[in-house]
């Protein structure tokens, strides 16, 4: 059963394919939307853009929800005209965002199933005989897909309630789930969009975008970063040292790795370690200075990642930051990185 | 070939392919899958690919390999590298293997030797041999039925989660016996055939009972006794909350001796008040472990492992891997001992005692004993007897 959404509804979501047919219907082409008449089109289509290039979320502007529908493909041709990768999927992640709030304070439960059914090709069962609070159920599978994206361990298989091949779920966390799938959804169109020669008014939209993208940052860029914006693993193993803890092992390593990571030198990070009773500062040194690759195999080593982390049960995460990364150096970084679409298993 | 055990071995094992080759289970979809064997007295031979069951058969009768396999996975091209092989889709398989569950009897039946001198003892091996100092120690895992028994309760568990928790029809489920040491489990289900190696490790957090929080079961750190009561879960609950209040409700706290059975909220809570938070966090992580199914993660997240192919020997104990239709009654020294009564004088080096077909045999330790050809090849497929010349 297809349900049919209102126009302010394809506005709030312009990716799903009623939006799609919704936009057809007005037959318009790239030199109509460049065109005076469609200005408030391209504009908004361009304030998408530079709304994700400045703050990395789109706004929502729902006064004219037509303007708001077709803008959104017309962005998507700004974006790919630019011919930047890293804008590609900054925008794809900028537009989910803007979903992911939207959905938060949708009302219309027929709306989030029919997001599932239509964008995700999954179907979404509203389960009254699951635990409180979790009134919907899909395929584990399909939750497979889905959270092993993420690292935090209450997306953990085993932390969800799991009955007769379901995982129920409460709508905060379909919310959750679907955002990195628009993400995915948005970039993979983005990818596979061709652009046409653009009108005057659109090629100068391009230019414009172009010179006020930031280039991409590079992962080996060191970026100080203040202790209060340390990731919350980092910041425990610190907290226990302060205390007279004596943090295991893998803490060490962590910490160790995240502080020359972040372009601490290697006598900052002996500096960390206490002075205690049985402290050989030559030992410290040692292993400090062979993580940095000063010594022994000139090897680097890379902070372990938030999976790893979570397997040592040190992870601490927020819900600020931590949800949205994979290793500890991205903590605080915007945007969150966007990880790139697995490959099928060759 | 040269050595008259392998020699024997061999023969043995192709005369009973000549004569059941109806027993060989031909996997469906076997144009898609790798297949291997493992021929006596040579390395593995894989990337194989067979486009008919005959053709399948005449191999194994010719080679009478002692191990034959097949992959889970499905591929496009089977016979070309792994790496251009082209994974579709896979079995979801499991593995539980008596060797992994740290029974009790494994101190009193498994033995070690050392590779240098002729010590040898009983139990898991030492880090070096107490005669010699040698660190190099062969070790021997054996069998029996105390062992073979907590294999098949782990085998319940795990078919009851597979059935209750993933919802899998039971037409989907294949138990087999492994040959050996264990019962292997596949699920043969669009389901699962797609699951990527990520899922699967999922799966397998799942049925081990690895990463469980405490606030799934309702405890948090600063939350009071009667938050606490509400959340807590009941025996009769489904899926992880209820194993670990069924589990918790039998547990003998120490200081709350006799304090098994009840109402596993109130146990729950009284166990908590006692603990505290860190002390609770230890224990729920070794009840999620008990009351999980001990499988071997790795066979169940390899894509592209290869797996014995059921109805097939098992080189170091001529038992075949059988597929099990009443697991309640399977006894995996009775129903998979397929080789003949026919008698065998062999040599044997040292064995602990054993049973075939309820025919108990053994101990042995360096003597000439006639035997069964069954009980012969379960000795030498171990390197634990060898042929004596004239032998039939
Ligand atoms: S998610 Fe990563 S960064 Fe955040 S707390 Fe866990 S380990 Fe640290
Ligand atoms: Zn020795
Ligand atoms: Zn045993």
């Amino acid at each position: 059963m297809d349900i049919q959404l209102g126009r302010a509804d394809l506005a709030k979501y312009p990716f799903l394919s009623q939006a799609g047919e919704h936009a057809k219907a007005f037959d318009l082409d790239l030199s109509d939307l460049g065109s005076a008449e469609y200005a408030p089109v391209a504009e908004r289509a361009k304030e998408r853009v530079l709304e994700a290039v400045r703050k990395g979320k789109v706004s929502d502007n729902l006064v004219n929800p037509d303007v708001e529908l077709l803008s959104f493909p017309l962005a998507m041709v700004l974006v790919k005209a630019t011919g930047l990768e890293h804008l590609a999927s900054r925008y794809a992640l900028s537009e989910a965002l803007r979903v992911e709030g939207l959905l938060e304070k949708e009302t219309n439960i027929n709306v989030i199933a029919y997001i599932f059914r239509n964008a995700l090709k999954v179907e979404l069962e509203e389960a009254s005989d699951g635990p409180q609070g979790h009134g919907f159920a899909i395929r584990f599978s399909e939750y497979l897909k889905r959270s092993t994206q993420f690292h935090e361990p209450e997306w953990k298989l085993i932390n969800r309630p799991v009955s007769k091949g379901r995982v129920y779920l409460a709508k905060h966390d379909l919310v959750r789930l679907i955002r990195a799938e628009i993400r995915r959804m948005i970039y993979q169109r983005l990818k596979s969009l061709t652009v046409p020669r653009l009108p005057p008014l659109l090629d100068q939209f391009v230019k414009e975008i172009t010179a006020r993208t930031p280039p991409p940052r590079r992962v080996e860029d060191v970026i100080p970063v203040s202790p209060d914006m340390y990731p919350p693993c980092v910041k425990h193993a610190l907290d226990m040292l302060k205390n007279g803890q004596d943090p295991p092992h893998f803490a060490r390593f962590l910490m160790t790795t995240y502080l020359l990571n972040i372009g601490k030198s290697v006598d900052d990070v002996i500096g960390i370690f206490p002075r205690a009773a049985d402290f050989n500062e030559r030992v410290t040194r040692y292993q400090v200075e062979h993580l940095a690759g000063i010594r022994g195999g000139k090897v680097k080593y890379r902070v372990p990642s938030c999976k790893n982390v979570v397997s040592h049960s040190f992870c601490f995460r927020d819900s600020v930051y931590c949800p949205n990364i994979v290793n500890p150096v991205q903590y605080g970084r915007r945007p969150p990185a966007v990880k790139k679409v697995k490959k099928s298993n060759a | 070939m040269l050595d008259p055990t392998v020699d024997a071995l061999k023969r043995i094992f192709k005369e009973h392919y000549f004569k059941h080759s109806d027993r060989v289970e031909v996997p469906i979809r076997m144009s898609e899958r790798e297949f291997g064997y493992w021929p006596f007295g040579g390395g593995m031979i894989r990337h194989l690919s067979f486009k008919t069951p005959g053709e399948l058969i005449a191999t194994l009768v010719k080679e009478a390999p002692k191990g034959a396999y097949y992959s889970c996975g499905y591929y496009h091209e089977p016979t070309l590298p792994m790496a251009e092989k082209g994974w579709k889709s896979g079995d979801l398989v499991f593995d539980i293997d008596a060797d992994d569950l740290d029974s009790p009897c494994k101190k009193e039946h498994d033995r070690w030797t050392c590779k240098k001198c002729p010590k040898m003892g009983i139990g898991i091996r030492p880090e070096k041999c107490p005669a010699c100092g040698n660190t190099r120690i062969a070790q021997l895992n054996w069998v029996c039925y105390k062992c073979l028994d907590a294999s098949k309760r782990e085998v319940f568990k795990l078919l009851d989660m597979l059935e209750g928790d993933f919802g899998v029809e039971e037409k989907c489920l294949r138990t087999y016996f492994s040959g050996n040491m264990g019962y292997h489990i596949s699920v043969e289900d669009k389901i699962m055939e797609d699951l990527n190696q990520e899922s699967r490790g999922e799966i397998v957090d799942y049925v081990v009972g690895i990463g469980l929080l405490p606030s799934i079961i309702g405890v948090a750190k600063q939350s009071s006794y009667e938050y606490l009561s509400s959340k807590l879960p009941s025996d009769g609950e489904e899926g992880w909350r209820g194993r670990i209040a069924g589990y918790l409700k039998d547990y003998e706290l120490k200081g709350l001796e006799g304090s098994g059975g009840g109402d596993a909220k109130a146990k729950i809570l009284s166990i908590y008040k006692k603990s505290g938070y860190e002390r609770f966090r230890k224990l729920l992580e070794q009840a999620s472990r008990a009351a999980g199914v001990a499988i071997d993660p790795n066979v169940t997240t390899d894509i592209h492992r290869i797996f014995r192919m059921p109805g097939t020997l098992h080189g170091e104990s001529g038992l075949e891997k059988m597929k099990v239709e009443n697991l309640e009654r399977f006894d995996p020294f009775v129903d998979p001992v397929l080789l003949k009564d026919e008698e065998v004088k062999v040599s044997v080096k040292f064995a602990p005692p054993f049973t075939l077909r309820g025919v108990k045999y053994g101990p042995y330790s360096k003597q000439e004993v006639v035997l069964p050809e069954a009980a012969a090849v379960y000795l030498m497929g171990k390197g634990l007897a060898q042929i004596v010349a004239g032998s039939p």
